[in-house]
């Protein structure tokens, strides 16, 4: 081959070679390309501690964060524009009363007509800001995901989390699945693997590993305020000093993996129930010009919220791709490799 | 008992209450409590004693107790200077609440913010007596109770921008008598609660969003739902109310308000509605989300918009008891749509009036019935029968040609 020839087949290789350089990279915590319409951060260092008393001083027993498995976990909260293709594939499954309200809708998708032939939008520039579900609904979209978003109300109801087991007893608790099956492909993070996405750093104290004590790499809170004027997040502000805004608009305010929005934007659902509490699941974090993100953004405070009725923020975590899905590339790179030795 | 302790000690049911700092710069405590258990309940006062370090700071007053255990009141006095107290209240574990509490109340000169509040039981006791159940804060964080609230909670402060969730009955009012009503969520569980029968005030600031599963007032019991300025969103089955943005020297908007029910007995009005105008503010050039007006039951009241019309708004039916009144004009880039049900959609049943001020205000805009734009205006050639029975009428009136008896000419 001529030097200076940029051909077809130059430029695909010059792709898988670029692909298997980001792939390599996972490792080490760098995003992926989009796959599946979201941006996975890739969590390694299998195997990190808990946090320890002195990283969690306003709840010296909380032991969280160690994970000793690999995981995906989006760098974002999930968007209106991928909250808006679930509502708009379910919404024929609901009972008439839900199809309208803001449990299903989120505040940033707006609905005309009717119960019965309800036509959903997304409001006015609202497409890229962080959705808000209620839990459930996040389980059902969970589900979607993993069953490749086929179109059927099956699709919904199986596949991370079984909706059959979505009820209550008499007592206020409630009989949803606590956890997800165990070949789930898509998720909602576990109270550990969203702490260790947002907080644990393996390069923190001398590469011996740490906690930070707020999500964006800091243990100092983040500075409240509009992108444009230096600020890290838009929790403590106030709606009249700028307007909503999209995911990931502070990218220099990211965690460790590269998760933005860990404070503001939306409140985040974990999957975990505690088993002194079987009414809640606990979320984490402030929303947008919500109050205290020096008390409610720290590692050691977390919150709770009922499955239903109330929304809340959600960023998926996802099961790594298996090796076999590679396998295909290599060969490919190593076969094309060998005809241009040939030529 | 009397006991004053900075721990719990061997008795675990003793509140858990926390200063954080401990103590002073001259190692003097920075606060102290009394907890008193007399019938069962606890009476825990708390007095304040901090002065930061070198200058403003922040002075936190944790209370946790288990949830099996009452609270008669807990009172934050004392001072702290130049500081701001912040006061939690949760469970033991922080994944509990705490047991029931009758009242909070704050008495400081300085500022001191009710930052979270998670509790399992009524917040008051039955039956409502217009009792303050929280007061005296100038700001709420969040408020999350599982069951009931039977009293009044006013806060005082500018930065006050609240988060209410309510798994049961509001039976009292919420007032914000500065900042604002960010979001009030009043739940039903399992069939139970999910009703609002008291005010929801913001005297100097908006109230974001109002949602409750059940209904907001009950027949001829309306409740007052006021703000200074918008009301961006309200959601109930039934909606007995005098909803008002006009009192407090703005003439605000309201956003979206739907009254729905899969019930065909419910989303019912019954009150009043006044505001500035509907408006979407997020979607200030008219494009896709015009503001929502949504009652699929039936209404009886007055909806009465004091200024112009300014955007696009989107109604169901507009009742045979419901009087709409647009004070000024209705302006040329607004749209009245009016479309009834998916069963009856010549949703123009009531009166709807132009210029009710009498002023020389016009009709520019455009209104809509099932589709149909009421043409020319104001004497539209569109009979009342093929728009539901009712009629627009822009002040001065004149009779409709052929909706009238005898028909004009005859």
């Amino acid at each position: 081959m001529e030097y200076g020839t940029i051909n077809i087949l130059t430029a695909r290789s010059l792709g898988l070679l670029a692909g298997l350089t980001v792939w390599l990279g996972l490792a080490s915590g760098t995003a992926l390309a989009q796959d599946d319409g979201f941006d996975w951060a890739t969590i390694g260092d299998p195997g990190n501690r808990d946090t320890l008393p002195d990283e969690v001083p306003q709840w010296s027993e909380l032991e969280i964060g160690g994970v000793d498995y690999e995981y995906r976990i989006a760098r974002t909260e999930l968007t209106v524009q991928q909250h808006f293709e679930f509502v708009q594939a379910y919404w024929e499954y609901l009972p008439r009363g839900e199809r309208t309200k803001r449990a299903f809708t989120g505040q940033w998708i707006g609905v005309a007509g009717s119960m019965d032939d309800p036509q959903y939008y997304i409001r006015s520039g609202a497409a890229k800001r962080p959705a808000d579900l209620t839990w459930r609904h996040a389980a059902r979209l969970a589900n979607w995901l993993h069953n490749g978003k086929v179109m059927e109300q099956w699709a919904f109801e199986n596949g991370a989390y079984d909706t059959s087991t979505f009820g209550y007893n008499d007592d206020g608790t409630f009989t949803d699945q606590a956890e997800r099956n165990p070949d789930a492909k898509f998720w909602i993070p576990s109270q550990d693997e969203l702490t260790k996405a947002l907080f644990w750093d393996p390069a923190k104290n001398g590469d011996e590993g740490g906690y930070w004590m707020f999500p964006h790499s800091k243990d100092t809170v983040p500075i409240s305020g509009a992108p444009w004027d230096g600020g890290e997040t838009n929790a403590g502000a106030h709606p009249d000093d700028f307007p909503p805004l999209d995911v990931g608009s502070y990218p220099w305010a990211a965690s460790p993996w590269g998760l933005l929005d860990g404070s503001g934007g939306q409140s985040e659902w974990t999957e975990f129930v505690p088993d002194e509490n079987r009414s809640i699941r606990v979320r984490r974090g402030t929303m947008e010009y919500e109050s205290f993100p020096d008390h409610f953004d720290r590692l050691d405070q977390w919150r709770s919220g009922t499955p239903y009725g109330v929304s809340y923020g959600i960023r998926f975590a996802a099961a790594i791709p298996s090796p076999s899905t590679i396998i295909p590339v290599l060969l490919g790179l190593s076969m094309f490799t060998r005809r241009r030795r040939h030529r | 008992m009397l006991i004053t302790t900075l721990q719990a000690g061997a008795q675990p049911d003793v509140p858990d209450i926390e200063f954080t700092p401990a103590t002073n710069e001259n190692g003097s405590a920075s606060g102290s409590f009394t907890a008193e258990e007399i019938g069962g309940k606890w009476n825990i006062t708390i007095t304040c004693n901090y002065t930061p370090w070198g200058g403003y700071g922040t002075f936190k007053v944790k209370v946790e107790t288990h949830k099996d255990e009452v609270i008669r009141f807990i009172t934050v006095d004392g001072y702290t200077t130049g500081a701001s107290t912040r006061l939690h209240v949760r469970g033991t574990n922080q994944y509990q609440a705490c047991g029931p509490v009758e009242y909070i109340q704050a008495d400081m000169p300085n500022e001191v913010k009710l930052v979270e509040l998670w509790m399992e039981g009524d917040l008051g006791t039955a039956p409502y007596t217009g009792q303050d159940v929280i007061e005296g804060f100038d700001q709420i964080g969040g408020v999350d109770i599982v069951g009931d609230v039977y009293g009044d909670i006013v806060t005082t402060g500018v930065s006050q921008n609240s988060i209410y969730v309510i798994k049961g009955d509001l039976h009292g009012n919420l007032i914000a008598l500065d900042g604002y009503h960010r979001d009030i969520k009043i739940l039903s569980i399992g069939g139970s609660g999910g009703n609002l029968y008291g005010d929801i005030i913001a005297e100097n600031g908006w109230i974001k969003s109002l949602i409750v599963d059940e209904s907001i007032g009950s027949p001829g019991a309306p409740v007052n739902i006021w703000s200074r300025a918008s009301l961006d969103y309200l959601e109930c089955q039934d909606l007995y109310a005098n909803i008002d943005t006009t009192l407090y020297g703005l003439s605000a908007a309201i956003y979206e308000l739907r009254v729905e029910s899969a019930d065909p007995a419910r989303g019912n009005f019954e009150g009043s509605i006044n505001c500035g105008y509907f408006e979407n503010a997020d979607d200030p050039n008219d494009g896709n989300d015009p503001a929502r007006f949504v009652i699929t039951g039936e209404q009886r009241g007055e909806i009465t918009i004091a200024r112009d019309q300014l955007e696009s708004v989107d109604f169901g039916t507009i009742m045979a008891d419901t009087l709409f009144s647009i004070g000024y004009t209705l302006l040329s880039k607004s749209t009245m749509n009016i479309n009834g049900s998916s069963t009856d959609p010549k949703g123009l049943k009531g009166q709807i009036i132009i210029n009710s001020t009498n002023g020389s205000f016009s009709w520019d805009g455009t209104v809509k019935v099932d589709g149909t734009v009421l043409s020319p205006v104001p004497y539209y050639d569109n009979k009342s029968v093929d728009l539901g029975g009712g009629a627009v009428g822009l002040v001065p009136f004149s009779t409709h040609r052929v909706s009238c008896s005898p028909v004009h000419g005859r």
